[in-house]
């Protein structure tokens, strides 16, 4: 395994899964495969906007802002400037990710930053206003109110508990070193 | 919906590209090379979550959920519906005539609302790349605290829509 760069490894995993998935469960292969292939159209579509925006991100905002507007000082503008960064947000949770990646890196505070992934995840305007149509408006409405609610309880926690353990990971779109500007 | 908001974004971001390079062709430029990078980086993960996505899709068909969540309003509804719910990836335009019909045939408040939360709030499938760009301790303790939130707010909603 050590040969093999560490990227390739699990998309190398899952193809044999499906390999050996295909001739085991034919009926179960084809519709994985449909199914893949319909994912994959969204995502061809989804994630070029998306990284080439993370790219001017990266060039145009200075960390200062995002550190002011968004940082661990921010208090409840920050707070609010996050929720709506994700519910305003176009687009699946993997490509809520990068830009999470990208804000941290930034200077946002771990705490905005999961209260921005929580409402991307489940407190999308276009989602909720589907929603209403389908299950009622009272339904809808509550659900956001206490998705809200979840995301002030989880990113707490998180930023006490989970804290020290941000850095690591490598940047959303660059190399480290030459990250330093 | 997601077709017309997808075009927003491709036209967003390509204006977003001119002015960057009236004001600064050179900083448009390395933006464009920067994020051609990360485009490429991305793509292992996320093809394989693609790849999972279908697998999970296959064996686990989102039809189960109307065939064994529409009649029982239990408590182990429920639990089985925030499960499924986390497991899976349906995308809303699939997942909300889903939740409505369960609904109708009799499933709780609780268990649709379970469904929902943990469908939107917890990824298992996209987890590859929420610990590529998160880290792993973080993606765990995000997950898992998305889940219990989920029951609490299923809870809390029986309770407030009953």
């Amino acid at each position: 395994m050590k040969r093999i760069p560490k990227e390739l490894r699990s998309i190398i995993m899952v193809a044999v899964l499906f390999v050996v998935v295909m001739p085991l469960a034919p009926a179960q292969g084809r519709v994985a495969g449909a199914a893949s292939l319909e994912y994959l159209k969204e995502m061809a579509l989804i994630l070029p906007p998306v990284f080439f925006l993370i790219g001017l991100l990266e060039m145009w905002v200075p960390r200062s802002m995002v550190e002011k507007y968004l940082g661990r000082k921010s208090g409840i503008a920050g707070f609010v400037i996050s929720a709506l960064l994700g519910s305003v947000a176009v687009g699946p949770m993997y490509a809520a990710f990068p830009f999470a990646r990208t804000l941290l890196d930034k200077g946002t505070s771990l705490f905005n930053v999961v209260v921005f992934l929580t409402m991307w995840a489940a407190g999308k305007i276009p989602t909720v206003m589907m929603e209403a149509k389908f299950m009622g408006v009272e339904f809808a409405l509550l659900r956001l109110g206490l998705t809200v609610a979840a995301s002030v309880v989880i990113a707490w926690v998180m930023q006490r508990l989970a804290s020290p353990q941000v850095s690591a990971q490598p940047s959303a779109i660059e190399d480290r070193v030459s990250r330093n500007s | 919906m997601q077709i017309v908001l997808t075009r927003f974004l491709w036209i967003v971001v390509l204006g977003a590209y001119v002015v960057s390079w009236l004001k600064a062709p050179e900083k448009a430029k390395r933006a464009a090379r920067a994020g051609l990078m990360g485009l490429a980086k991305a793509a292992p993960v996320m093809l394989s979550i693609v790849v999972i996505i279908g697998l999970v899709m296959a064996f686990v068909p989102p039809e189960w959920i109307t065939r064994y969540l529409g009649h029982d309003a239990g408590l182990w509804a429920t639990a089985a519906a925030a499960i499924f719910g986390a497991l899976t990836l349906i995308p809303c335009m699939v997942a909300l005539p889903l939740a409505a019909s369960i609904f109708r045939e009799g499933a709780s408040v609780a268990t649709v609302a379970a469904f929902i939360s943990t469908l939107t709030m917890v990824g298992v499938v996209t987890a590859p790349a929420e610990i590529k760009y998160m880290g792993k301790p973080l993606t765990i303790w995000r997950n898992v605290l998305s889940f219990l939130a989920a029951i609490v707010i299923a809870g809390v909603m029986a309770v407030v829509l009953r």
